[in-house]
């Protein structure tokens, strides 16, 4: 399971900070904190979340998650936090 | 301690794998690399004067407690990381089938018996270097372990915090048997000698310091 902890601007509708925590496997695990730190300021849009992700998690292993599971689950941080 | 051990050993891999095998002094939660310290009472562990040590490996928060713990290191091993678990537990199946116990591999990462969940594992790989380690559980207190591990808030209902209960086993088995067991099924699976070996006191000196800077550093345990 993975658990995202969202903080983002509502202005300009991008990512300030990301948590991402859970009982995943990624291969390496140092990877985690580059995409903590190179997402923020990403547009909250699925499409370029995504693509965002794939780069910064070409070459790593997951296991317990996708990048498009990862991505819905950032913008669903979003919604919920509008209603 | 054990954290920093299993670290060592990664970090100082020769050609020649090591295969550890290991007990835990006082009860002891560990969690994963990933995992939010809030996925366990960790307050409650306080209180029960229960460790908790965060991992260098992903996967989910483990209760230590009556249990076999090992861990393997190698310099070898298969690149895909499904195919490297299987290989490794297969050392726990094979050596759990000498005493009787049809053990079967679970991908990705755990041990069943009857289709209940007897033991984890979890791996990472750091400069050409792998590291599983993986545990048995011989007595399970599941009361105890499911006030300690939080189930995820997704799944609290009475229903699926029993289905997890139910999920989980153990087998009836000493340490010691189950300790012999694995090393016979090591010279089987591998085809290898088995040696017995020690930390020397330098070396023991080296972990030491691992867990302090590391595993003993509340900056470490509450990362997350």
């Amino acid at each position: 399971m993975v658990c995202v902890d969202l903080v983002f601007d509502k202005t300009t509708n991008t990512i300030q900070s990301i948590k991402i925590t859970g009982d995943f496997f990624l291969h390496p695990e140092e990877a985690i904190d580059l995409i903590e730190s190179e997402i923020v300021g990403t547009k909250l849009e699925k499409d370029l979340i995504k693509k965002k992700l794939e780069s910064l998690l070409a070459g790593c292993e997951l296991y317990g998650f996708s990048i498009d599971s990862l991505s819905d689950a950032i913008i669903k941080c979003k919604e919920a936090d509008s209603h | 301690m054990n954290m920093a051990i299993d670290e060592y050993l990664m970090t100082h891999a020769t050609d020649t794998p090591v295969f550890r095998i290991y007990g835990w002094s006082n009860p002891c939660v560990s969690i994963g690399y990933f995992q939010s310290i809030n996925d366990i009472d960790f307050q409650k562990c306080k209180t029960e004067a229960v460790g908790v040590v965060r991992r260098i490996t992903g996967g989910g928060s483990v209760f230590h407690e009556k249990e076999l713990t090992y861990s393997f290191v190698s310099r070898k091993y298969p690149q895909k990381i499904l195919d490297s678990y299987q290989e490794i537990c297969q050392i726990i199946v094979s050596g759990l089938g000498t005493l009787g116990i049809d053990a079967k591999f679970s991908p990705l990462n755990d041990i069943t018996v009857d289709g209940k969940k007897i033991g984890g594992n979890a791996q990472t790989r750091k400069n050409g270097a792998l590291l599983q380690h993986g545990t048995i559980l011989l007595e399970v207190n599941k009361e105890k372990m499911f006030s300690l591990l939080k189930v995820p808030a997704e799944k609290i209902s009475d229903k699926k915090i029993s289905d997890a209960k139910y999920r989980v086993s153990q087998i009836s088995k000493t340490f010691d048997q189950v300790a012999e067991s694995l090393k016979d099924s090591l010279k089987l699976v591998f085809g290898c000698q088995t040696l017995p070996a020690t930390l020397e006191q330098s070396e023991l000196e080296s972990c030491k310091k691992i867990a302090k800077e590391r595993y003993s550093n509340p900056d470490w345990t509450l990362k997350r």
